[in-house]
């Protein structure tokens, strides 16, 4: 059945313009996310205000993405804000948004997710309409006959149709990204950019060579579209939805409620405050002896009481806290084993909203924690208030980034991950295309 | 409705009839450890947290009121089979004075960032494989219509359930026997509503599948159209959905919750009733309930009555604020569940996670009923602190037999009514497609029309 031509080009403005639809809603939805980081960042209490260091506090953050509008990531996801007191032994606080959990789990719609997810299946109908066009046309005839030369074919008859695709897509994206207000500002930058496009071109050409292998091998569209469909399911769907079971199993959670619970217990237990152990505990972290010659105020007695139930539980906070780890080790790990989920991790490190940053930063900020318990048990000690020196004095938090150069180094390498993919397909491709062109198309070839 | 001329499925394929079902207790089983390790964890941390609350140090009521109270959720054993919007989202009830909990205290397992994906249980994967099956077998019946006329509504139904029933069926099975004294009546109409809505899924993918072969004369179109539907029902409906809700039903972050409600509990409701006017009324209203004219003629103390009114004005801008938040949730699940009448796919997702209770519903549903178990005992145990004050009051209440008149908090799973409200529009989508499949194919008379391949 021919279509029209009206009818085909009509079609094809409606597919771009409904691409184009949820390019726009992803990019609006990023810069959403990106916004709340900022005013994260804006409200955080970065330097301690109380005297009292018992109540003295300090909001430790994560300065905010490098490019956030290509990635939401682990933003909003991972806590980007820790809440660092003398008495909490966990100084991480979450800062989750209030959001339906489902959300959560079954993804939020930005860049990635257009590029990744959305690109792949919307490429099929772009597909149909290059086949429908080539055969309406009787470029294939021509083609098979050997009267068209295969270059002069894939130039004129699939390149430039798509580049037309490709190109409104580009400006979209470079139109939203600007809109969002990236600049390109530095050499650093420009490099993630680069790698970013890079990633993306290899990914997105990659799935353009599976459809073409699956129609060639198939030689008939439905077919070729129903093999295109059930690797999509599998690469898009299948394979990260076993890694993520894979991975559950691999490093079981571990509930933090019994801790919460023995918290509780020991916080009861441990109320009466026995001199030596509270001296012995002091000296045990390097501080001096507790200054015992005046009464004990309540906020005293109740920093006392919980840094001896944190000590108490801090071979369970350990093992909670290594379960985090070994599970991020092997998300990080299985990641290689999915191109969605390579190619994902690659664009979230280039965004700096990867899962690793956030893991980076916990650690960081553990160990801030243990910095800033140094510094302010001998305050509590010698029941000294903090002056505005001791206060300036105390230690600050700096994040150390990632480096640069190892992010972009790992990205190359995802890069040539992908690279080899394309190169697996392109070579499957060419022997398709030899097996059922006639020896005078070869030739011409 | 049958040709009776078809034959099933090609035999290169009959693996999956075998394939399908172990699979399927594969993935029960992996989740089966899972759900145990989290039932495990929340009955012990259940025994912990009643022992704690039955055995309260003397102390004065408030101050065993004002340290928090933690009650694990109760774990739907159909977990194994469907894991939902959970498991390893928030577990844990929070109680606290109904004051908003401090987030960095909140134990569960949704610390976890990189476990909060979407993982593969038995549902999703029979989610997954019905509509790719009906469309194989959609493809074998166009290709063996060339042959021997072609296949028929009918065929193509019994031919999936044939294939995919028993899968179904296994993993409910091994849901009842696995917890077969845990699951009770609640769990096993569960279970059997759940059967009933993927026998509906599957009726309204082979119609819908039947519908695309019976109108479109062209085997490609209809090849795109079933593969694009599909794609998008399995990889795009469901965030595409929820982002959609998500942007229509706003909800606020957790900061400026937390801000709004600590501002309307000094402010009063938009900051028209400061805490002075406030407690001018309080006073007022004391008077008037003691139908006395001084503050010295109370036969209570007034420092108890304004605690006891403070908390309820405390209580009362917490429940107006949750209430608008689960207003915004209910928002975006009927948006969602409004949008499954069209996608099938979205529409068993949602009906088959509320029929096993672990969706974020009723999840919802059990906080509410610790919110209520703990607005009872709070407001009771106000009034008893007015009621003990005073020159004529009793002597104040201290100790565990205080506690022992109010048993701790038991969260249960909502009964299926709960999860039908959820469940009814999802189902009422597959049923529509269903009916349609039905109503078309009651009125054919000549198999598909031949196919028109291009190629």
């Amino acid at each position: 059945m021919k279509t029209p031509v009206w009818l085909s080009y009509s079609l094809q403005a409606i597919w771009v313009a409904m691409l184009v639809t949820l390019f726009l809603f992803a990019a609006s939805n990023t810069k959403r996310l990106a916004e709340g980081e900022i005013k994260i960042q804006q409200n955080g209490l970065r330097e301690p205000e109380a005297a009292d260091p018992t109540a003295a506090y300090v909001e430790i953050l994560l300065p905010s993405p490098v490019l956030p509008s290509l990635s939401a990531g682990y933003m909003a996801i991972a806590p980007s804000m820790h809440l660092i007191r003398l008495t909490t032994a966990r100084p991480l606080s979450n800062i989750d948004p209030i959001e339906h959990p489902a959300r959560r789990r079954f993804g939020r719609i930005d860049l990635s997710f257009a590029f990744l997810i959305a690109l792949p299946i919307f490429i099929l109908p772009v597909c149909f309409l290059i086949y429908r066009q080539s055969l309406a046309s009787g470029a294939v005839g021509k083609l098979m006959d050997g009267k068209v030369m295969v270059f002069d074919f894939c130039v004129e008859r699939i390149l430039l149709p798509l580049g037309f695709f490709m190109g409104i897509l580009l400006l979209t994206t470079l139109g939203a990204l600007y809109t969002n207000g990236l600049r390109i500002d530095s050499n650093e930058l420009l490099a993630r950019l680069s790698l970013w496009a890079l990633i993306i071109g290899l990914y997105v050409l990659a799935w353009f060579l599976v459809f073409l292998w699956c129609l060639l091998r198939q030689s008939n569209f439905a077919e070729a579209a129903l093999v295109y469909s059930t690797i999509c399911v599998f690469v898009l769907l299948g394979l990260p939805l076993f890694l993520q079971t894979a991975e559950s199993m691999l490093a079981p959670p571990v509930g933090r409620l019994s801790i919460v619970l023995e918290r509780r217990q020991l916080t009861q237990t441990m109320r009466d405050i026995d001199h030596p152990v509270v001296d012995s505990y002091l000296q045990t972290k390097g501080a001096p002896a507790f200054d015992w010659s005046r009464p004990l105020r309540p906020t005293e007695a109740s920093s006392l009481t919980s840094l001896r139930v944190e000590d108490r539980l801090s071979p369970k906070i350990k093992i909670f806290e290594d379960s985090v780890q070994s599970l991020e080790g092997i998300v990080q790990s299985l990641s290689w084993i999915s191109p969605l989920g390579l190619t994902q991790t690659a664009i979230d490190d280039l965004a700096g909203t990867g899962l690793s940053r956030y893991s980076k930063f916990r650690s960081a900020s553990i160990a801030y924690f243990n910095r800033w318990q140094a510094y302010m048990l001998p305050f509590l000690a010698k029941r000294q208030t903090l002056d505005f020196d001791a206060l300036r004095a105390a230690p600050k938090f700096q994040f150390k980034e990632e480096e640069p150069s190892f992010i972009l180094g790992l990205a190359a390498l995802r890069a040539l991950y992908l690279a080899v993919i394309v190169a697996g397909l392109l070579a499957l491709t060419r022997r398709q295309l030899n097996r059922i062109l006639p020896k005078n198309a070869n030739a011409a070839r | 409705m049958t040709d009776g001329t078809e034959k099933s499925l090609h035999p290169s394929l009959s693996w999956i009839r075998i394939a399908l079902p172990v699979a399927v207790i594969i993935l029960v089983g992996l989740h089966w450890w899972q759900t145990k390790t989290l039932r495990l964890e929340a009955e012990s941390a259940s025994a912990m947290a009643n022992e704690q609350w039955s055995n309260h140090p003397p102390a004065f009521p408030l101050d065993s009121l004002s340290s928090s109270v933690y009650a694990p959720l109760a774990v739907s054993p159909i977990a194994v089979f469907d894991t939902g919007d959970g498991p390893w989202l928030g577990s844990t009830i929070w109680l606290q004075l109904g004051r908003l909990a401090r987030s960095q205290d909140q134990p569960g397992y949704d610390y976890f960032p990189a476990g909060r994906r979407a993982d593969l249980s038995a549902a999703t994967l029979i989610q997954l494989v019905i509509p790719a099956l009906a469309i194989l077998i959609w493809w074998q019946g166009r290709n063996a219509q060339n042959r021997q006329g072609g296949s028929s509504w009918a065929n193509l139904i019994l031919q999936l359930i044939e294939m995919c029933g028993p899968a179904v069926a296994v993993g409910c099975l091994l849901v009842a026997a696995l917890f077969w004294h845990d699951l009770g009546v609640n769990g096993a109409v569960r279970l059997i509503l759940i059967l009933a809505c993927y026998l509906l899924f599957i009726v309204s993918v082979g119609s819908l599948c039947w519908l695309v072969a019976r109108f479109s004369r062209d085997q490609s179109i209809s090849a795109l159209l079933l593969s694009l539907f599909w794609l998008f029902n399995f990889t795009l409906a469901r965030p595409v959905t929820l982002n959609i809700a998500a942007t229509l039903y706003p909800l606020p972050t957790l900061d400026a919750f937390a801000r709004k409600i600590d501002f309307e509990t000094r402010s009063g409701y938009n900051g028209v009733e400061p805490r002075r006017d406030r407690e001018r009324r309080f006073i007022a209203e004391a008077l008037a309930d003691y139908k006395v004219k001084t503050i010295d003629q109370m036969p209570v103390n007034l420092s108890a009555i304004l605690l006891q009114k403070e908390e309820r004005h405390q209580r009362e801008v917490f429940v107006r604020r949750i209430g608008e938040l689960r207003s915004q949730f209910e928002g975006q699940e009927r948006v969602e569940q409004i949008v499954s009448l069209l996608l099938p796919s979205t529409a068993i997702q949602i009906a088959s996670s509320a029929l096993a209770a672990t969706d974020a519903a009723s999840e919802r549903e059990q906080l509410a009923q610790a919110d209520l178990y703990w607005d009872r005992i709070v407001k009771k145990v106000y009034d008893d602190i007015v009621q003990s004050s005073g020159t004529q009051g009793n002597k104040i209440l201290r100790g565990p037999e205080y506690w022992h008149q109010f048993p701790f908090v038991n969260p249960v799973i909502p009964d299926p009514t709960h999860s039908i409200a959820s469940a009814l529009i999802p189902a009422a989508g597959l049923s529509l497609w269903a009916a349609i499949g039905i109503f078309f194919a009651a009125r054919r008379s000549k198999p598909f029309p031949p196919p028109g391949d291009l190629a």
